[in-house]
């Protein structure tokens, strides 16, 4: 698909992904654990690296985006007003503290969850930082933007990509269950989007011309790509319920996981990207302005 | 070409106020234009001088103030003179004018004299220097002239270039040098419009200055569209104001035009060819509701009704016979009109009412509709009407027609040609009949002068012109008559750019642009002004200015002397300057003085506007017109007597096209195509112009309806296509225009490709080289075609 | 806060674009860049009679736009390096050493003013003419309206002069505030009824 956004969409999706992978590690697999008193093996640690690889493409693609990166110092400059300022200020933070984070775990392998309450921060800095990211999109000048579809769907893709990409991990020291729950999240957040874009749609063609023609892009300049990211969609949800059901308590079972764990990340990784490039394809001034 | 030569640079400029605006300069002299050079003799290198705008031949003549630095010309803007009243407003330039750098340093400009190494056409081409070149002209001229005679060389119409003294002035001067040439009467532009205004009322001057335009109550824009091709700097400007002192104004167009959008209180979208429809069920209700001026008619009219025909003629069918349907059993009533014009009954009757009763009133023809088959109709339709609801000779009234303005003529040079000893004249249009017939012709097609030609033509010198291949009707055909060297043996084109017709050239030399030569400019059909061109930079590369390269022909052919009289560009500006001084404009200060003083332009106010046929109208028998009658001649005895009263009626008719909606064409051919001017072109100048291209890219315009029953959606390339031709390039959806009409304007350059569609959408693929019965004039805008999504 | 604003009398308006193209000469603009469009909008309802005619509704009108100098300015909100910003006099620049180039303005602005320089990665607009005005003269694009539709002054002035309408139809709600006074095209009554839009997009979009 021809888009100019590219550098975007590849700097929006690696920083949700890196986040969440944060988020669904602490919830999922760190949390459950929280009781119990195993040191964290070293796959836990590759999860955080794979975090921070992520948010170290999103940072390099932010920079893509740039006519002019050598200024990018400034761009810190005006975070009183601007959600853009507050975006890379919150990039920064986020990556810096995953980049700690990250660093202490490969320095003291054995510290295990005395190094969770930093995790935590890290992951809650995240989220804070999708929301910003989500603001910066919900401008009046772009009303097919300025909606609450717009972090909802930051949000959601943050989840499903952490959580499936999670699933692949097969970790299931601790509970089994969490791996249920990871293929849970690999099913239902499609599921959801698949149903929110009748919503999302018609609220489209009901608000006013710019969103109106929203809808156009949408189904007639885009039309394979739209119908590309539901089948999609549908894929992700069959390989999730594949891989729910070769989930097994035996860890020696795990290989089973893997086949369909890795193609329900593919779909969705696939799935995320189209949509991320129709959110962008959605750029319209109100009105034709 | 072009891009990857445009070296960047960044000037810094300190701006008050801290800033520094770092802003991309294009600079020309990257792409090897002379910066630096010296420019004229007395002439500041640098710094704003004003200057006409180059010349080509659209309606406006405006004022341009160029900033020149280092040699280059670096910024252009337009007339800043205080005041800017009505009575003497500012000469503002439009989108054209202002666009001019791109033109003027275009990387395509012709650099050197041309002569062709492929087959005619195929657009190959060795480079020679100024003396081969001319040398080869001369020969091919003096063997030509010998062979043939001086009636078989032509200097075509064109005006693509021209000041007083530039563009094609100096070479029918130079011809009639060496024994004249073949000559033409009319125009591409005005054909109809010029031969059908006097069969009315004996005279082309039917205009008031425009100053009076302020004093009408009601104007119908009849086809006429000021603001985008400037029929007159400031036409529209004026209309404008009318409109502020109460005017209201009507538009009747098939387009809803730039015009009919900021000058008119509503549009009416009437079907093309069929003006003289409505005008007619007009003039019908006019007459059922005794709505016309019954005393003026009475008095200075002939042919109204059978009470005024003249004498012998008396059972002849009179403009109230033809209305009411007495010959032909049909009335010319609103619900005739209707289904012929797309206009709905009621507007006509409204319109109609509204036209009769406001006073005084004006309607104004624009010159589209009489560049059709039946042309000479809806002109003499439409001076009917002005005359029968008595707006004639008054002030805020208009007598319709060409509308010349009194006191105003000539405008098209002062440039001395010289005397033709060639006495046969063909109308413009039918140059191609007299290549491959010549010998034939006779009055019938409009030959003059002669009762047969010595020869066909055998030696075209193409000035400023690109009617050989983009703007004449059906280029096809006169590509396929051009490149077989049989019957034109020399074609020279002399232009600025490898134009469509250049292609078609033996012999290409390269032409500065006005802001490189000396020039002279007067208001054109309008305005009493006379604007001084001062070169301003030196010629690009080799070229030379029209003047130059006939003086230097000149030289090869011994007429040197007699042709410059010793005089270069500035001193036969001067002498014309000195001409103006004696003839039209006394209070025209010095040359020298006005040249010092950077003014450009010398105006002179109009506070009490002339109106045409004053005297006529309050003396109809002291004052009596130029035509046979001395009376208004609705019933023209003269056309009477032509013989030929299906084409050529005494009285204004209707006469359906002979491409109509109406006819078997439209089964295949059911869309009627029109090509009015185009904003981003003078004809065909400026097609290459990146500025005016992005502001006005060439579309073809389309309604919805018409879209939509062939499953085109905005933006869509689509093949636009007859027997004629075909055509490719995108669409415009437009509620502006009505179902069943698409415009194509006119002008952009034909650049056919391998499989013969032209890819740059000029409507001359399509029109067609048919004449129109009584003028002789083009009747390009009589197309009907087919539209189809283009294969991609 | 702004002291300068446009007029744009939309009655009058043509849409023949010498402004944009004034601006394009003064500025140096490569196409694609224009600190000045002319947004052309339309909209229509087309029927045949019994007669054989046709009748329409139509409503057309252009509206010219530079930028608007906004009293609220979105962009200069938005930037994140502050190089687009107020002046004192309320003028609104882009300071081109300072710009990263993120287009962010261009997003913000509800009227398409940031105009985005592809070859240099930087973003330009309209600077009002700021060194013209300086000088005293009018801005160039004003300067060079054959029909007298644009005007330039206090905005004060131009309120008084013309009353505080900053909008018509499809402009967005004025909540930028923007220094542009607008004088309605009487068919502008009807757009919104007809569902008129902005049809000649491709004339406007910054891209080349
Ligand atoms: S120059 Fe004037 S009339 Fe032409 S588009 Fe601009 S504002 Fe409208
Ligand atoms: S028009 Fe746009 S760019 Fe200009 S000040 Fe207003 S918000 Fe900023
Ligand atoms: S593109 Fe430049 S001016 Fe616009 S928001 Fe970004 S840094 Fe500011
Ligand atoms: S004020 Fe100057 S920069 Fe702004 S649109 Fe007008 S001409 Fe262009």
């Amino acid at each position: 698909m021809k888009s100019s956004e590219w550098p975007l969409v590849i700097f929006t999706l690696a920083m949700q992904l890196s986040v969440g992978i944060m988020l669904i590690y602490d919830l999922f697999i760190l949390f459950p654990l929280y009781r119990s008193r195993v040191a964290l093996p070293m796959k836990y640690h590759w999860i955080l690296l794979i975090a921070l690889l992520a948010a170290i493409i999103g940072v390099i693609f932010s920079f893509l985006h740039l006519g002019n990166p050598a200024n990018a110092p400034r761009s810190l400059s005006n975070i009183g007003t601007s959600w853009l300022s507050r975006e890379i200020s919150g990039v920064l933070i986020y990556s810096s503290l995953l980049l700690v984070t990250t660093i202490l775990h490969f320095v003291m392998p054995s510290a295990g969850r005395s190094l969770k309450w930093l995790i935590d921060i890290t992951a809650v800095a995240g989220i804070i930082l999708i929301f910003i990211m989500s603001r910066i999109y919900m401008i009046p000048a772009r009303p097919t933007w300025n909606t609450f579809f717009t972090p909802l769907g930051f949000y959601m893709a943050a989840i499903v990509m952490g959580a499936s990409l999670l699933l692949l991990f097969q970790i299931n020291q601790g509970s089994w269950a969490s791996q249920k729950s990871l293929a849970v999240l690999t099913i239902s957040i499609p599921v959801i989007q698949l149903a929110l874009l009748p919503v999302y749609m018609s609220w489209l063609s009901q608000s006013g011309i710019a969103s109106g023609q929203g809808l156009t892009i949408l189904l007639q300049n885009h039309m394979i790509a739209f119908y590309l990211r539901l089948i999609l969609y549908l894929l992700a949800i069959a390989f999730g319920f594949w891989a729910f059901f070769s989930i097994r308590s035996d860890t020696t079972q795990n290989r089973l996981l893997f086949t369909p764990a890795l193609l329900a990340w593919a779909a969705i990784l696939a799935a995320q990207i189209i949509d991320r490039l129709l959110f962008y394809a959605q750029n319209i001034s109100p009105d034709g302005f | 070409m072009g891009k990857q030569n445009r070296r960047e640079f960044i000037r810094k400029s300190a701006v008050a106020g801290g800033m520094v605006i770092s802003s991309p300069v294009w600079f020309p002299d990257a792409l090897g234009f002379n910066p630096g050079q010296a420019v004229a003799p007395g002439l500041a290198k640098n710094g704003w001088i004003r200057v006409g705008c180059p010349a080509h031949n659209c309606g406006g003549r405006c004022l341009l103030k160029v900033l020149v630095d280092d040699g280059i010309i670096t910024r252009i803007e337009t007339d800043d003179r205080p005041g800017d009243t009505p009575a003497d407003p500012q000469l503002r330039a439009c989108i054209r004018g202002r666009s001019y750098r791109r033109r003027q340093y275009h990387p395509d400009r012709l650099k050197t004299p041309l002569v062709r190494t492929g087959k005619r056409g195929e657009g190959k081409f060795r480079e020679a220097t100024w003396d081969e070149a001319l040398g080869i002209m001369a020969a091919e001229m003096l063997r030509i002239r010998s062979k043939y005679g001086n009636e078989s060389m032509f200097v075509p119409y064109g005006t693509g270039s021209y000041s007083h003294l530039n563009g094609r002035w100096p070479a029918a001067r130079l011809m009639n040098f060496i024994g004249g040439a073949l000559d033409y009467y009319n125009s591409y532009s005005w054909a109809c419009i010029s031969k059908a205004t006097p069969t009315v009322y004996g005279t082309g001057i039917t205009g008031n200055q425009r100053q009076d335009w302020l004093n009408s109550k009601y104007i119908l824009m009849w086809g006429w569209n000021p603001a985008e091709m400037r029929d007159g700097t400031n036409s529209d400007y004026f209309i404008k104001k009318a409109r502020e002192n109460g005017a209201r104004v009507v538009c009747i167009d098939p387009r809803m035009t730039f015009s009919a959008v900021s000058l008119a209180d509503e549009w009416i979208s009437i079907r093309p060819g069929t003006d003289t429809a409505m005008m007619s069920a007009m003039a019908y209700v006019m007459v059922m509701e005794k709505l016309y001026d019954i005393d003026f008619v009475r008095t200075h009219c002939l042919g109204f009704d059978s009470t005024q025909m003249p004498k012998g003629l008396e059972n002849e069918e009179s403009y109230v016979d033809y209305l009411l349907g007495k010959f032909d059993g049909q009335p010319k009533s609103p619900k005739w009109a209707a289904p012929i014009t797309g206009v709905p009954s009621e507007t006509i009757t409204r319109i109609a009412r509204e036209y009769a009763t406001t006073k005084p009133a004006m309607l104004y023809q624009g010159y589209g509709m009489q560049r059709r088959a039946y042309g000479e109709q809806p002109v003499r339709g439409g001076c009917v009407l002005a005359a029968i609801t008595g707006n004639v000779g008054i002030h805020g009234g208009w007598a319709s027609g060409i509308a010349h303005q009194p006191g105003g003529e000539p405008f098209w040079s002062i440039f001395p040609t010289g005397t033709n000893n060639v006495q046969a004249r063909i109308p413009t249009f039918l140059w191609t009949e007299a290549i491959i017939r010549g010998t034939t012709l006779t009055a019938k097609e409009g030959l003059t002068g002669v009762e047969k030609l010595n020869s066909n033509i055998k030696f075209i010198w193409s000035v400023a012109s690109n009617i050989l291949m983009n703007q004449h009707g059906n280029i096809n055909r006169s590509g396929r008559i051009l490149e077989n060297e049989s019957l034109v043996e020399f074609i020279v084109v002399q232009d600025q750019f490898m134009t469509s017709s250049a292609k078609y050239a033996d012999l290409v030399l390269p032409v500065c642009t006005h802001f490189e030569t000396w020039g002279l400019e007067d208001g054109w059909k309008y305005g009493e002004e006379v604007i001084l061109m001062p070169q301003v930079v030196q010629p690009a590369f080799q070229s030379k200015s029209d003047y130059r390269i006939c003086a230097d022909l000149a030289a090869k052919l011994g007429v040197y002397d007699a042709f410059t009289e010793g005089l270069d560009e500035k001193g036969w500006t001067h002498k014309l300057w000195d001409q103006y001084r004696e003839t039209r404009f006394h209070n025209l200060p010095p040359f020298e003085k006005f040249l010092e003083s950077n003014q450009g332009v010398y105006s002179v106010p109009v506070f009490n506007p002339k109106i045409s046929f004053q005297e006529f109208r309050n003396d109809p028998i002291g004052h009596p017109l130029q035509t046979p009658s001395g009376k208004i001649e609705i019933f023209s005895e003269t056309l009477f007597q032509m013989g030929n009263p299906n084409e050529i009626p005494a009285v204004p008719k209707y006469i359906q096209e002979w491409e109509s909606p109406f006819g078997p064409e439209a089964s295949s051919y059911p869309l009627q195509a029109i090509g009015p001017h185009y904003m981003a072109r003078v004809h065909s100048t400026h097609d290459n112009v990146d500025w005016l291209k992005e502001a006005f890219p060439q579309r073809v315009f389309i309604n919805p309806i018409d879209a939509n029953s062939r499953d085109l959606t905005d933006g869509d390339r689509v093949l636009v296509f007859n027997e004629r031709g075909k055509i490719s390039l995108p669409c415009r959806v437009t509620p502006r225009i009505m179902p069943g009409v698409v415009a194509v304007p006119q002008g952009a350059w034909s650049m056919p490709g391998p499989d013969g569609i032209d890819t740059n959408g000029n409507i001359n693929a399509l029109s067609s080289e048919r004449w129109t019965p009584l003028a002789f004039g083009n009747a390009q805008h009589t197309i009907m075609v087919e539209i189809k999504k283009a294969r991609t | 806060m702004s002291t300068f604003g446009f007029f744009c009398d939309t009655s009058a308006c043509s849409g023949c674009k010498t402004c944009q193209v004034a601006c394009k000469d003064k500025n140096n603009l490569e196409p694609g860049i224009r600190f000045r469009r002319v947004y052309e909008v339309a909209g229509a309802n087309w029927n045949k009679t019994e007669e054989g005619a046709w009748e329409h509704d139509i409503v057309a009108y252009n509206l010219s736009i530079g930028c608007n100098h906004c009293e609220d300015p979105a962009c200069v909100k938005a930037c994140p390096t502050k190089a687009m910003h107020a002046e004192s006099d309320g003028m609104i620049l882009v300071d081109s050493k300072i710009c990263i180039g993120c287009r962010y303005c261009e997003w913000a602005c509800p009227y398409g003013s940031p105009q985005y320089n592809e070859q240099k990665g930087i973003m330009q607009k309209c600077d009002f003419c700021r060194d013209y005005i300086l000088e005293g003269k009018q801005p160039a694009c004003v300067a060079s309206c054959p029909m007298r539709a644009l005007e330039f002054g206090q905005i004060g002035q131009l309120i008084e002069k013309h009353g505080d309408n900053r909008t018509i139809y499809p402009m967005p709600d004025p909540i930028t505030k923007p220094a542009l006074f607008i004088r309605k095209h009487p068919g502008a009554r009807f757009a919104r009824k007809l569902n008129a839009s902005i049809i000649n997009r491709e004339e406007v979009r910054n891209e080349k």
